[in-house]
């Protein structure tokens, strides 16, 4: 699959804080990339870059195949940008609002009209059309903001935490929007947000950031897969007296860490811990000891994302 | 097309956002409403009095004794004016300027003069009617004392000197004239003061004429008598002033604040679109820098042709007297179109710098209200390089010199042209800068 667009050694200093410091990245085209990092770790920094809001204190950007300038002119058109702040004319209908981009990215009228009544009926603000953008709710506004992003039907969208705030409704539409247009329409999608079951369900693969850096990028699955402390396993026990020496049995197969007994039940975690399962089963048996349920958590991508970022508040790591 | 957009986009955007139509709208009606109601005028007593002296006199041949002397009184009362000072001060009573009569007009409309004196032609003649008159009217009075006494006997005349009584000249009369905008307080105290330095000047030139001819007489016939006076002055008002009130001088600079005030308008508007993101959505598309600051400009200068109607309508209900006719109230327009086009780049200047609307609404009447109060709009400002030096100052003096005191377009084209200037200089800087700051990547 070709690029769509790429980042390469990326770094943005303001004085002596890099805010990135030498991101590369290459999104294939038709790809939902989920872009994570914790609050101040370069997300938007690195976002606007890609735009062209931001000029780079150093690296490239590559859109398809082409090396674009820092202020953004070459890739106008190319990219749409959904940021997350609202960022509507709060004096214009939805309609309006929708026609007046299109018209600045010199969309032809009947296309422009088209496109706009598409995007409101898809993000479901039919209702709405011709209401101030002021007066929707937040929900609504939030939808629009996303459907501005998408009036000039642009190859790549950079969307910036756009269900943030949704109520459960809201959230749906707006997920199943971004899903179809990575997996029907072909579109390039950058996904930034906090959502970590968002990125999951919808990134093919997902990029972390802190402190400016690249952590990794990879596909959600392998990245459960691989890293954090792994699913948590816990087998409950026929027999409570056994569930010491039941731990200590778990505790020796390869893999699997912190397995303790907690009254009839034995706990472990492991990575991919569906393959380590047989193994652990098998040593149970040898000892005759015999499980009467199990139950797992799968390793999340929470999971990895606190891993390789911390727990700590990163507001006041950054300061 | 795209600039269209833009400015289609701003006029839907107009009658929605009702606070800042009224802004720019209602408030200025309101301050044409309460200067309307209003009296207005303040000076010093010891405030020297600019002046335009218009020496139109002729000069005159004067016999002293034996030779005949050719004099410019005209000139003498000019200096006389230019050097005198307020008593027990240094302060001089007047700040004459000699300039032309169409250079004067133009002055007093934009209230930098107090008034205009034209010296007659004859002037002098009318002094030397004064001295001949003082010469005839003192030695005859004292001859009809003589022949009384009894010191004239059969044609000869005791005492008497030898010399032959001069010529009257009856009939002249020279009249200095003084003329002004009877609606600038300023113009009642420099006429009283001009009008006091005629009187004055022939009191001086009968006091001379008359010691002249008494220390020649025997001492009991040197008396003073009532000569007359062969000059005067009068008081008129610039055409087309006369019947003005202050609030015709008030009113023309109030259309010119009104489209001041757009700067304002304009620097909260952009700073709501820079704070809001919309600027940067817009920096994404393809709209380009021309784009948005012609689709920007259009609406908002329409918008000051729009207050100058406004307020020229209600102006008219508050008893405005204008003068200069449909073509001078088109013009007007123009002149409030352009003002507001400067305002336009005024408030791009200044959105330069601040980052959101409450910036823009705390700092913005910091730098637009004073800029305002320097325009002449209110009141005259003695340091002229301040008004001519703005746009709007040029636009206060054009509008006023054209609907308040009648002004030929001819006369206000140098304001105007240089209004034009300014402005395309201001919009020059306002486009690079805020190219600069706001339209381009961080």
């Amino acid at each position: 699959m070709p690029v769509a667009i790429e980042a390469r050694g990326l770094v943005k200093r303001y004085g002596e804080f890099a805010a990135v410091d030498g991101l590369s990245v290459a999104v294939d085209e038709g790809e939902v990339l989920g872009f994570l990092g914790p609050n101040g770790a370069g997300k938007t920094t690195s976002i606007r870059m890609l735009a062209g809001l931001t000029r780079p204190s150093a690296g490239e950007v590559w859109i398809q195949g082409k090396r674009v300038d820092g202020d953004g002119r070459a890739r106008r058109g190319l990219v749409g940008l959904c940021p997350q702040n609202l960022v509507v004319w709060e004096h214009l209908t939805c309609t309006e609002n929708l026609l007046f981009l299109a018209d600045m990215y010199a969309v032809r009228r009947r296309e422009s009209v088209k496109s706009a009544r598409a995007l409101i009926e898809r993000l479901h603000l039919d209702e709405r059309a011709d209401i101030l953008a002021g007066k929707l709710s937040g929900g609504m506004k939030r939808r629009l903001n996303l459907a501005l992003a998408l009036i000039h039907d642009p190859p790549i969208i950079v969307l910036d935490e756009p269900s943030a705030g949704l109520d459960p409704q809201s959230r749906i539409v707006v997920h199943d929007f971004i899903q179809d247009l990575g997996a029907t329409q072909g579109k390039t999608v950058i996904l930034t947000t906090h959502e970590m079951d968002v990125a999951d369900r919808l990134s093919k693969r997902v990029a972390i950031i802190d402190r400016g850096k690249l952590r990794v990028i990879d596909s959600p699955e392998r990245l459960k897969n691989t890293v954090g402390e792994g699913d948590t396993v816990v087998l409950r026990l026929k027999d409570a007296g056994r569930a010491e020496e039941a731990a200590r049995a778990a505790a020796a197969v390869e893999g699997v860490r912190g397995a303790v007994a907690v009254s009839r039940e034995v706990r472990f975690q492991s990575l991919n811990a569906v393959a380590r399962l047989r193994e652990v089963y098998g040593a149970l048996e040898k000892l005759g000891i015999e499980v009467e349920d199990a139950s797992m958590r799968k390793n999340t991508l929470e999971d990895v994302f606190i891993q390789l970022t911390g727990r700590a508040l990163r507001e006041e790591a950054v300061q | 097309m795209k600039a269209l957009r833009v400015s289609v986009k701003a006029y839907k955007e107009f009658p929605r956002d009702r606070r800042a139509l009224a802004f720019l709208l209602l408030f200025p009606v309101i301050f044409v409403l309460v200067f309307g109601s209003a009296t207005f005028g303040v000076g010093q007593l010891t405030a020297p009095h600019a002046v335009a002296l218009i020496n139109e006199d002729e000069g005159a041949w004067i016999l002293n004794n034996t030779t005949l002397e050719f004099h410019n009184f005209g000139e003498e009362f000019i200096g006389v004016m230019e050097n005198s000072t307020y008593e027990n001060s240094t302060t001089p009573v007047f700040l004459v300027t000699k300039v032309n009569r169409s250079e004067a007009d133009k002055r007093i409309a934009s209230r930098n003069l107090s008034a205009i004196v034209t010296i007659p032609p004859n002037f002098s003649g009318g002094v030397r009617a004064q001295i001949n008159q003082t010469i005839y009217t003192t030695v005859s009075t004292a001859l009809v004392r003589a022949v009384a006494a009894g010191n004239f006997t059969g044609g000869n005349t005791t005492g008497f000197g030898n010399y032959t009584l001069p010529t009257l000249e009856a009939n002249v009369t020279a009249t200095v004239v003084i003329e002004g905008d009877f609606t600038y307080s300023e113009f009642a105290t420099s006429q009283a003061y001009v009008q006091g330095f005629v009187d004055g000047f022939v009191g001086a030139v009968t006091a001379i004429a008359t010691d002249e001819v008494l220390k020649r007489l025997p001492p009991p016939l040197q008396q003073e008598v009532d000569t007359g006076s062969h000059i005067d002055a009068r008081t008129y008002g610039v055409p087309g002033t006369e019947e003005f009130q202050v609030f015709d001088w008030m009113a023309p600079g109030l259309f010119v604040f009104a489209t001041i005030l757009v700067a304002l308008a304009v620097t909260v508007w952009v700073a709501r679109e820079v704070e809001g993101g919309n600027l940067e959505r817009l920096k994404l598309s393809r709209m380009t820098t021309a784009d948005f600051l012609v689709g920007l400009l259009v609406p908002w200068a329409s918008l000051g042709a729009l207050q100058v109607v406004l307020l020229f309508a209600t102006s008219l209900l508050m008893g405005f007297s204008w003068q200069g006719g449909a073509g001078a109230l088109l013009l007007a327009v123009g002149i409030g179109t352009l003002s507001a086009t400067a305002s336009v780049a005024l408030g791009l200047l200044l959105v330069s710098f601040v980052k959101s609307e409450r910036q823009a609404t705390s700092i913005g009447p910091l730098i637009i209200i004073p800029i305002a109060f320097l325009t002449e709009a209110f009141f005259p400002i003695s340091f002229t390089p301040l008004v001519e030096g703005s746009p709007w100052g040029q636009a206060v003096r054009a509008m006023r010199g054209m609907l308040t005191f009648g002004l030929p377009a001819g006369d206000i084209a140098q304001a105007v042209g240089w209004m034009a200037v300014q402005t395309a200089i201001l919009f020059a800087v306002a486009v690079v800068v805020f190219r600069r700051t706001r339209l381009v990547a961080e």
